[in-house]
Formats: C-alpha cells, sequence, structure tokens
C-alpha cells in the first residue's frame, strides 16, 4: 500500500502545486532559519574534545603580588607559578603556552615571500594532550629543541600540502626544524584559548617548544598583565610577567585533589614569603566547565534561537492552516473512499506517507535555505565566519525536524478530514 | 441478505428532535431487486446510509450477509463497505483527476488484491458495462450516462453480495436513464441483490418488489400504482 499511498500523494501535489509549494516553502523558511541559527549555537556550545573533557584542566590560580581589591587575575598565570606546578610533578601531564605571532617561510625556497602565522608556543605535552591530529611526523619532545609542527592550511601553503617533515622552516629570521605536519583540526571551540576572540577562529599555524619560543623572543599577543618591566620574553621566566594559561590532564578524583593542593600549597608558600596578600583562590575547571565560566556561547545567539524556535512554530500553524484548506477541498475524495470501504486508519496512513513525501521536499529546501541563512549571517555579522558551520548532524537534523514539522502541520488536517460527513458530501 | 429488524434513527438539533426511522424493518432476500421509494423526507437515505454502514442506529438490529454489525469498530466496518457491498450514487461519484481504470482500482487497491488480480477485475467489470476501450479516459470525457456505467463497474469489480443505488438515473435523461435501468435489471437477472432508491413510479413498477417509506416507516400505503409483480410489503412492528 506504501507505494500507492506514495502515488496518491504525488498527485495530490501535482493537483495543489500552489497550495503545496506554500507549505513546503513556509515550514523551509522555519526549519531553515531555525537549523541555521542552531548550527551556529551548536558549533559554540558542542564538547571541542568529548573523549576527554572531563580530565582536562584549566588551572585558575590567584598570585597577584599586589594587594588589590579589583578582580582578581586567575585564567593566566606567570612562568615562575606555572613552572612551580609543573616542575613539582603533581600530575603526569601538564602544560603551559601562549600566542604568538611570526612570519614564515620555507627556508629552502628561493621564494623570499614570509607569510604571517599565528603561533602556539607550548610545553611539549600540549599536542598529545590535545589530541592534535597528526598528517606526517609527530610532535616535539623538549622544550628546548628547534623542532616545530606546522599546521596543515600553512603546509599547504608553503609545500603544497606535500610531507614537510624534516625540512627547514625560517621563523622570523631563524631556523627550524619541521617534525609534524598537522592534519585539518577544526577545534570549535579552540577550548584551550577562548579569549580575545580566538575560541572560534581556528587553530595555529606553528607549533613551537615553549623555551624556544622564550628564547627567540616570541611576543605573547594575547592579553598580558605585569607588575614588572620586561624587554624580551626570555625575562619573563622571573618577573612578575602574566601571560602563560596552563592546562593539566587528571584521569581521577583523586588526582584532581592531589593537584589542587599542590596549587594552595604554591599560594601558601608565596603567602608565608610575603610575596602573595590577596585572597588564595585555586580552581580547576574542565574543558565544557571552562567553556561556561567564560560565556563561550554568545547569549545574543540563544536569544535568536529562542525567536527562531517560535517563528518555526508560526510556521508550522501556517502550514497546518493550508494544508486544512487543502483537506477541505478534498472532502469529497475523502467522502467517497470512505464510502467505499478505505477505513479512517487506512486514511490516517494515507495522510502520514502524503505528509512525510511534503516533508522531504520542504527537508531539502529548508536545508539549502539554511546555507544560504548561514551566508547571509556571515555577511552581516563577520564575527560568525567561524562558527556559522554545518556539520553533517545539523544537516541530518535539519532534514529531520522538516519532515517532523510537516507531519505535525498535517496531523490535524488529516485527523479532521477523517471525520467528514460522507452521505453529505456525496450528495453534492 | 439484508436484515433490519425495529431499527430507529433519531437526529438531534439542539432541543428538536427528528426521526429519520422508526421501529423500521426490512428483510432483503438474495437475488432481490428492491425499489425504495417514498416522498422527500421520509427516511429513505436514512435507510440506505444505515443499509451502506454509512451511518449508525440507536435502536433495533442490523444483519447484513450474516454479520451483525452492532458494535463493530471503523475498520471492521470499512471492510464490511468495501467487500460486500457495492455503491451507486446519483452523481456517479467518480474522482475527476482519476482515469476509468484508475477510480475502480481505487477500492480494490485498499482491499488488497494482487496486481493481477485487480486488472482483471476492473477490464472484466469495464467489459461488463461496456466501456473497456475507455478506460484509460477521464469522467469529463463521458457522458452522464457513460459516467453511471463506469459507476456500476466499480460498485461491480469488488463483486459485493448487494448493490445499494441511489437515484441512479436522477441526473440522467430518458435514454440514458433506461440504459442504466436494463444494466442494473441484467445484473439482477445475473444474480445480483439490488436494492434502490429511486423517484421515478416508473422505475419503481419495473422491478420485482417495492418498498415505500414514509415518516420513517415501511408503510403500505401506495403512492405510486402497483406493479403487477408487487411483492407483499414488509410491516414494522
Amino acid at each position: 500500500m506504501f507505494q500507492y499511498y506514495l502515488q496518491l500523494s504525488i498527485k495530490n501535489l501535482k493537483r495543489f502545486p500552489t497550495l503545496y509549494g506554500l507549505v513546503t516553502l513556509t515550514l523551509a523558511i522555519g526549519v531553515g532559519v531555525f537549523t541555521a541559527n542552531l548550527a551556529i549555537l551548536n558549533t559554540m556550545a558542542s564538547d571541542p574534545i568529548p573523549e576527554k573533557s572531563a580530565q582536562l584542566f584549566h588551572i585558575s590560580i590567584n598570585t597577584w603580588p599586589v594587594e588589590t581589591n579589583r578582580d582578581p587575575i586567575t585564567d593566566i598565570m606567570r612562568y615562575s607559578d606555572g613552572m612551580a606546578l609543573k616542575q613539582g610533578e603533581f600530575a603526569d601531564s601538564m602544560v603551559l603556552h601562549y600566542r604568538s605571532h611570526a612570519y614564515i617561510r620555507d627556508a629552502e625556497s628561493n621564494s623570499l615571500t614570509r607569510f604571517s602565522s599565528a603561533v602556539r608556543a607550548s610545553s611539549h605535552q600540549f599536542l598529545t594532550m590535545v589530541n592534535a591530529p597528526f598528517k606526517y611526523g609527530s610532535s616535539y619532545t623538549d622544550d628546548h629543541s628547534r623542532n616545530v609542527v606546522l599546521g596543515a592550511q600553512m603546509n599547504q601553503t608553503l609545500f603544497a600540502g606535500e610531507n614537510s617533515v624534516g625540512k627547514t622552516l625560517e621563523v622570523n629570521g631563524e631556523l627550524f626544524t619541521i617534525v609534524g605536519v598537522l592534519d585539518e583540526w577544526p577545534l570549535r571551540p579552540m577550548f584551550y584559548h577562548v579569549h580575545e576572540g580566538l575560541e572560534f577562529r581556528g587553530t595555529e599555524d606553528l607549533f613551537i617548544p615553549i623555551e624556544t619560543a622564550l628564547d627567540s623572543d616570541l611576543a605573547a599577543s594575547v592579553r598580558t598583565v605585569s607588575t614588572d618591566n620586561f624587554d624580551t620574553m626570555a625575562e619573563t621566566r622571573d618577573r612578575g610577567v602574566y601571560y602563560l594559561q596552563g592546562w593539566v590532564e587528571l584521569t581521577n578524583e583523586a588526582q584532581k585533589q592531589r593537584f589542587i593542593s599542590a596549587m594552595q600549597g604554591h599560594s601558601h608558600s608565596l603567602k608565608e614569603a610575603g610575596q602573595f596578600p590577596n585572597e588564595i583562590i585555586t580552581q580547576l575547571h574542565d574543558v565544557n566547565e571552562w567553556l561556561a565560566h567564560n560565556e563561550v556561547v554568545d547569549n545574543r545567539v540563544a536569544a535568536f534561537a529562542i525567536a527562531t524556535s517560535l517563528f518555526l512554530v508560526v510556521c508550522i500553524f501556517n502550514a497546518s492552516s493550508l494544508l486544512l484548506a487543502r483537506y477541505s477541498a478534498t472532502n469529497f475524495d475523502t467522502a467517497l473512499k470512505r464510502a467505499l470501504g478505505v477505513s479512517k486508519q487506512q486514511l490516517l496512513m494515507q495522510g502520514i506517507v502524503e505528509g512525510a513525501f511534503t516533508g522531504v521536499i520542504s527537508g531539502l529546501i529548508s536545508l539549502l535555505l539554511a546555507y544560504v541563512f548561514l551566508h547571509i549571517s556571515v555577511m552581516l555579522l563577520p564575527n560568525l565566519e567561524y562558527v556559522a558551520v554545518m556539520g553533517m548532524d545539523m544537516l541530518i537534523l535539519g532534514f529531520l525536524l522538516a519532515l517532523i514539522t510537516t507531519l505535525l502541520s498535517s496531523l490535524y488536517p488529516v485527523v479532521r478530514s477523517r471525520t467528514v460527513a460522507i452521505s453529505t458530501e456525496l450528495k453534492g | 441478505m439484508l436484515n433490519m429488524n425495529n431499527v430507529s434513527r433519531i437526529y438531534e438539533t439542539g432541543t428538536v428532535r427528528t426521526h429519520a426511522l422508526r421501529n423500521f424493518s426490512l428483510d432483503v432476500q438474495e437475488g432481490e431487486f428492491v425499489a425504495v421509494t417514498g416522498p422527500s423526507g421520509s427516511g429513505k437515505s436514512t435507510f440506505l446510509n444505515i443499509a451502506g454502514l454509512l451511518d449508525s442506529f440507536q435502536q433495533g438490529q442490523y444483519t447484513l450477509d450474516g454479520v451483525n454489525i452492532q458494535g463493530l469498530g471503523d475498520n471492521a466496518l470499512s471492510s464490511l463497505r468495501n467487500e460486500k457491498i457495492g455503491f451507486i450514487f446519483q452523481n456517479y461519484n467518480l474522482i475527476p483527476d482519476f482515469s476509468l481504470y484508475d477510480n475502480i482500482d481505487m477500492p480494490l487497491r485498499y482491499r488488497g488484491f494482487s496486481a493481477k488480480d485487480r486488472k482483471y477485475r476492473i477490464e472484466k467489470s469495464l467489459e461488463r458495462v461496456g466501456l473497456i476501450a475507455r478506460k484509460d479516459y477521464y469522467p469529463k470525457q463521458l457522458s452522464g450516462g457513460q459516467q453511471q456505467r463506469v459507476a456500476i463497474a466499480r460498485a461491480l469489480a469488488g463483486e459485493p453480495k448487494i448493490l445499494l443505488a441511489d437515484e441512479p438515473t436522477g441526473n440522467l435523461d430518458s435514454l440514458m436513464a433506461s440504459q442504466v435501468m436494463t444494466l442494473l435489471e441484467e445484473l439482477n437477472s445475473e444474480g445480483a441483490t439490488i436494492i434502490m432508491v429511486t423517484h421515478d413510479p416508473d422505475q419503481a413498477r419495473a422491478v420485482k418488489r417495492n418498498v415505500q417509506i414514509i415518516d420513517g416507516e415501511v408503510s403500505d400505503f401506495s403512492i405510486y400504482a402497483p406493479s403487477q409483480n408487487l411483492a407483499p410489503v414488509e410491516a414494522s412492528a
């Protein structure tokens, strides 16, 4: 019977092309706008590293050495604080990192063109900790080495995507050896750095050992707060310059408690030495807590999602009204079918198949419209460029949503049509 | 074949109660051709709707081909309608967007016949009414009489136990009406049980048995001159 129901559905679509056009378009617009907005929200709210988001923790510690009533600085730390925690070996894996910038070129190339590159200076465990995907080679293994890892896009730019492991890279005039090349790494949000609007800007072009970066004076191109002057990045090792972020991998509650104790111990020792007059704050936030703490999901987008969901509801009601008109127009057909022995259940099945068929068309149009709306969103709000991404999950969701909303819209008209007064309709 | 015993149907509109049928009893045997007559508003349509399982009733008993229809759900009633009853309407009631073939095919589809079986039944029934050559035509391409023959073919294709005809010639000119009546008489002579509601005294006279309904009851008051072969009128209780 399914095939027959489908044939009847196609006949009905041909019979009421304008009406069905309006129904599919109404729902496609509603679902399209909602899906586009949901895609943005989904990108913002998604867990960027679900396989270990509960065991990676951002280290928040207050070590500000001057008495103050202002909000404590806890999200970035001094090199000395970071190293005290790292060298204490309170966890199996702890990393420090900061963002920098450099001009780089293939040292063996005849071209002298240097490319502006985003750089992440990090402890050597960093890329392993954040599950960076390698296409060629592997990470550097020494914080003092002159080995670097290249991002996929920059490898494409410099080496046409070829395996560049072993090649020499010139970074701000100094030579480094490439030991690894990353695969495409669309980390959204980029959880390890959610400040300065970088959370959706994409991962860096170049990863370099942190000690080498300091020695090579790769400046911190992030928020830096200091109590001391400094001329070179190397000088920040023993001065009051706050710019480093710390992340630690802790696999169980005992490890977490041990690390918190270590942080508190460090704060107490600073206090006892008279170097820290403020309130002790030591916190660990796992990935999702850290994203929530920093309000990575834009409230305006969330509010717009509510508005678009209400708009979708209005579209469903409108589509339902249109379908009510369509079913009223075929009361005669329904009455005739009933008279000839078609049960209410069979009419319901026919209605569901017709609704599903319309839903498939509506779903395809809605996905197309969702892409258009995403494109328009980026045109109007360029900041959304990196979050306006429609993944396969959202494509499926959008399609299913169109299907469900069409079925919902059809439900009342179909159920109502089954109660048609047979003899009245057939008497004409 | 069809047995109604003390059937009552009351319509309530606000405070007004209308007795469309009161203690209505009728027994129709297999192979009978019954003409049901009566003035407008007498209850003919209500009788036909109840007989065709299109309407319910408040009191009495109704048995169709041995099945007591009281208490049956929509699925069972629909199935009975599909299998045992063939409807012939005054307005033909063909779906304009369907070809003749598809019009006849529709009830057979819902009954679950195989494609081969359906084709055989459709072609046989269209052949029976003399329209096989036009099976791919659409209703609007046919005359009224031809459309009514298609409606008869649709009713016949399911090989029902009983044909219910509601003024089948009401919209036809005399020539076409006569053709349709001849067809119905032929079907009856071949064994079909037919109940026909009509306003036409000549048609009523022409069939084997007349039943008159007045004020929702079977009446022995004859509003038409009796035919030669008038069978006794069933008396209501």
